[in-house]
């Protein structure tokens, strides 16, 4: 929608490298079904597979270094939320190739303008982000809450969750201890 | 009210994230990289890990 291509120009232009991290985040939940606690690695699938038109599932696999079981819950998932089509080789059936389609195609568009159109540049944040954590698989709402804490500085948890995406507080809740746990957030004590 | 803890990031995560978002891949703070090779992706960040060098 040209509505989305000005908003982003304007953003492109008006937003800190940190603030347009939030607006890729944002961008990528619209392109995985809404759904904030999808993992950053299904986000990085999704975007290989756009990157690679008409990939196979081994291609993706060894791209990304993933196994096939962990492989194989994203690539399903991705496919029943409407984010990729598969079809079967002309030369052979039991090939199965993948594209992204529809809306899904659409909003990693968006976030990729924040990334100079660069799939291996919105690849290698989403990955660095992974490797801030330690013992936690990341989802779009950790990556969240995480760069609207960049942005920040210094916040109140309702001042933090008001960046944050729409869930149960106890989700958001959940989401921020993980982070406090993995040290990338730190409480600062109280201001009474 | 008056009683409301606050938060911060952590210097080092907020590093990190302002590298990650200059591009400044090769630059990032590898300390952050995870050692288990199980989990790892993309070639450039399972790239064995480079020291810190702050000092």
């Amino acid at each position: 929608m040209p509505h989305n291509g000005l908003k982003n120009a304007h953003n492109q232009v008006s937003a800190s490298r940190v603030q347009q991290l939030g607006l890729v985040l944002d961008h990528l939940v619209d392109a995985l079904g809404g759904d904030p606690s999808c993992t950053l690695r299904r986000a990085i699938i999704l975007a290989d597979i756009d990157e690679n038109p008409g990939t196979t599932q081994s291609g993706v696999m060894e791209r990304l270094n993933l196994n096939k079981s962990a492989l194989n819950r994203d690539i399903e998932w991705l496919n029943d939320y409407g984010c990729i089509m598969r079809q079967p080789g002309e030369t052979d059936g039991r090939v199965i190739h993948m594209v992204t389609c529809g809306y899904s195609k659409k909003n990693l568009g968006l976030a990729l303008d924040y990334m100079q159109n660069s799939h291996k540049k919105l690849k290698n944040v989403l990955e660095g982000i992974i490797t801030m954590f330690s013992e936690h698989k990341p989802t779009l709402r950790d990556a969240k809450l995480l760069a609207s804490m960049a942005d920040l500085k210094e916040a109140s948890r309702p001042e933090l969750f008001e960046r944050s995406y729409a869930g149960a507080q106890t989700t958001n809740t959940r989401a921020l201890d993980s982070l406090i746990d993995e040290g990338l957030i730190t409480k600062t004590g109280s201001d009474g | 009210m008056g009683n409301a803890i606050k938060i911060e990031i952590s210097p080092r995560a907020l590093r990190q994230i302002e590298l990650l978002m200059s591009g400044s891949v090769p630059e990032l703070d590898m300390a952050f990289a995870k050692q288990a090779s199980g989990s790892k992706t993309t070639q450039e960040i399972s790239a064995p890990t480079i020291a810190p060098t702050n000092v």
